[in-house]
């Protein structure tokens, strides 16, 4: 596992807008005909339909490298990983069922088997790419249609555990850095005008998660009513307002205030380079300015590609994984080893 | 003379029995027609002013009565009962949106603005008995595999041996019918 750390195609930096859109994500969830739903499935059922869709997905070819990995055997280490790839969610990661997940070696693509639905289909790329990861997603689901027979109903569309996701059972989510609207206090209005357009805001693991460092997710609220294309173009339409707002800020607040920026900045990379001790969301939060210093051009020699890896580096999972050798650590400890990391990939002392 | 319970001036021609919706017991007003009318309770005025109260407080009634017996409905398809929805928020089967279609659109509506799917059906197989087959195959493998867990179990050795060979064979044929 470790050799892939950080490497993942969404963490490059790269892509369209990628000075705010830090990733764009589709996820469609599916049920299997036949079988049970989530929580009427019994534990021989969850066995069945694992080796069901393991069998069946195993004559799709997805990518140019696919794996399954079987969840159960995993610790909590190792589960955690998968979730700061977002590969997997937590839901998929604290269960305790019979579950698994198939991804490509690019982290672009992960089917989660026997998550709330029995699957949950995830294209994900870097930067904002909303028409590439949905038409990705969707080949790849006409493939699975072949192989697969998915529960569908004449009137309510693709069914779901949770009628919150019937209909296309799509959720398009587009995650954006917006440092410069928290700093200036606006970020309200984001909120607002997604609301008005039905969309949702949630943090950065997804529903009921916490905002983490100024990264927002952006994504439509309802899934029935409305065809895939029409969600894509709901989420689509608000984005660029919400780029412009930022982009605004950014080159005011250059305008007005030069220095008191700067000094935000480098204060935030003298603490990356000199701590001794650092929780994971205090470097969430000075990577947070220090991307934003990046991206206004008052830090040089620090690339975006740097950062994101840094940013899942400092997670608990990968943490403990790639520095410590898989070993878990306590907090307090896990806060010395991610500051000796930080000052050692940052050119600290 | 009764004055009227609310304006306290005119004179009370009204008797009014509503429902308290907090306390589900009925209670009596004397009322003008004034106020009456104002409290919606127009049509209590009309000649026929005591069926129509009847018929408006059984609607009452039945509606609570009926809401009330949805609760119990259970899908006969997984167990699920309303009741276990409204706690956990996840259906058991997917038979489980006919089974309960009439409480959940409203929530449906509540949810997304809408009550139905737009957008493309799944692709269908050329052949619909193929898919008939395989669906009847895929629900007889998943008998087999629990009784093979429960012969296993038990271990009885011979019947595991028989239900292996059986799930093998079904699995060929699911093969051959998707394939083909």
């Amino acid at each position: 596992m470790a050799e892939t750390v950080g490497k993942d195609a969404w963490l490059r930096g790269e892509g369209q807008d990628a000075d705010i859109v830090i990733s764009t994500r589709v996820r469609l969830a599916r049920n299997v005909e036949g079988f049970a739903l989530k929580a009427k499935l019994a534990g021989d059922e969850e066995v069945a339909l694992l080796q069901h869709l393991r069998q069946r997905i195993g004559k799709v070819k997805l990518a140019e490298k696919q794996q399954f990995v079987d969840l159960k055997p995993l610790d909590d280490v190792e589960r955690l990983m998968l979730v700061e790839r977002h590969l997997i969610s937590l839901d998929h990661a604290n269960a305790d069922s019979e579950r698994g997940v198939i991804h490509d070696d690019q982290g672009s693509i992960a089917l989660m088997l026997n998550e709330e639905d029995h699957l949950r289909l995830q294209v994900l790329g870097s930067g904002m790419c909303a028409e590439e990861v949905f038409d990705r997603a969707f080949a790849i689901e006409d493939e699975l249609q072949g192989v697969v027979e998915f529960a569908y109903h004449s009137r309510y569309g693709y069914l779901t555990s949770c009628p919150t996701n019937v209909g296309t059972g799509m959720r398009l989510s587009v995650m954006l850095h917006l440092p410069g609207l928290a700093f200036t206090k606006q970020i309200d209005k984001v909120f607002n005008a997604v609301a008005r357009m039905n969309l949702a805001v949630r943090g950065f693991y997804g529903e009921g998660t916490k905002a983490l460092s100024d990264l927002y997710q952006i994504s439509n609220q309802v899934t029935l009513g409305k065809t895939p294309e029409e969600l894509l173009n709901d989420v689509r339409g608000v984005i660029p307002v919400i780029l412009r707002w930022e982009r605004e800020v950014r080159n005011q607040v250059m305008k007005a205030d030069r220095v008191g920026l700067e000094d935000k900045v480098w204060r935030a990379l003298g603490a990356l380079r000199s701590a001794r001790t650092m929780s994971s969301s205090e470097a969430f939060e000075q990577l947070s300015h220090v991307r934003l210093g990046v991206h206004c051009e008052l830090i040089p020699d620090l690339t975006i590609a740097t950062l994101n890896e840094l940013f899942l580096l400092c997670q608990p999972g990968h943490l403990q994984t790639v520095v410590c050798g898989g070993k878990a650590i306590e907090p307090r400890k896990r806060d010395i080893v991610r500051a000796e990391l930080l000052r050692s990939r940052l050119g600290g002392r | 003379m009764n004055k009227c319970q609310k304006c306290q001036k005119a004179r009370a021609t009204v008797l009014v029995t509503d429902i308290d919706l907090a306390s589900h017991k009925p209670q009596q007003l004397h009322l003008c027609e004034d106020c009456a009318r104002e409290t919606g309770m127009a049509a209590a005025l009309s000649p026929s002013a005591a069926e129509m109260l009847k018929a408006s407080i059984l609607s009452v009634t039945e509606k609570e009565s009926k809401a009330r017996s949805a609760q119990r409905i259970m899908c006969e398809h997984c167990g699920l009962t309303y009741q276990e929805f409204r706690v956990k928020g996840r259906f058991g089967c997917t038979a489980c949106y006919d089974t309960f279609s009439e409480l959940v659109e409203p929530l449906l509506e509540k949810v997304h603005g809408a009550r139905e799917h737009k957008g493309e059906a799944p692709r269908k197989p050329s052949n619909k008995r193929k898919t008939t087959n395989v669906a009847e195959f895929e629900k007889e493998l998943v008998e087999l595999r629990r009784k093979l867990t429960r012969a296993v179990k038990a271990e009885d050795y011979e019947d595991a041996a028989r239900l292996r060979d059986r799930i093998t064979e079904v699995e060929r044929r699911i093969g051959e019918v998707t394939d083909g």
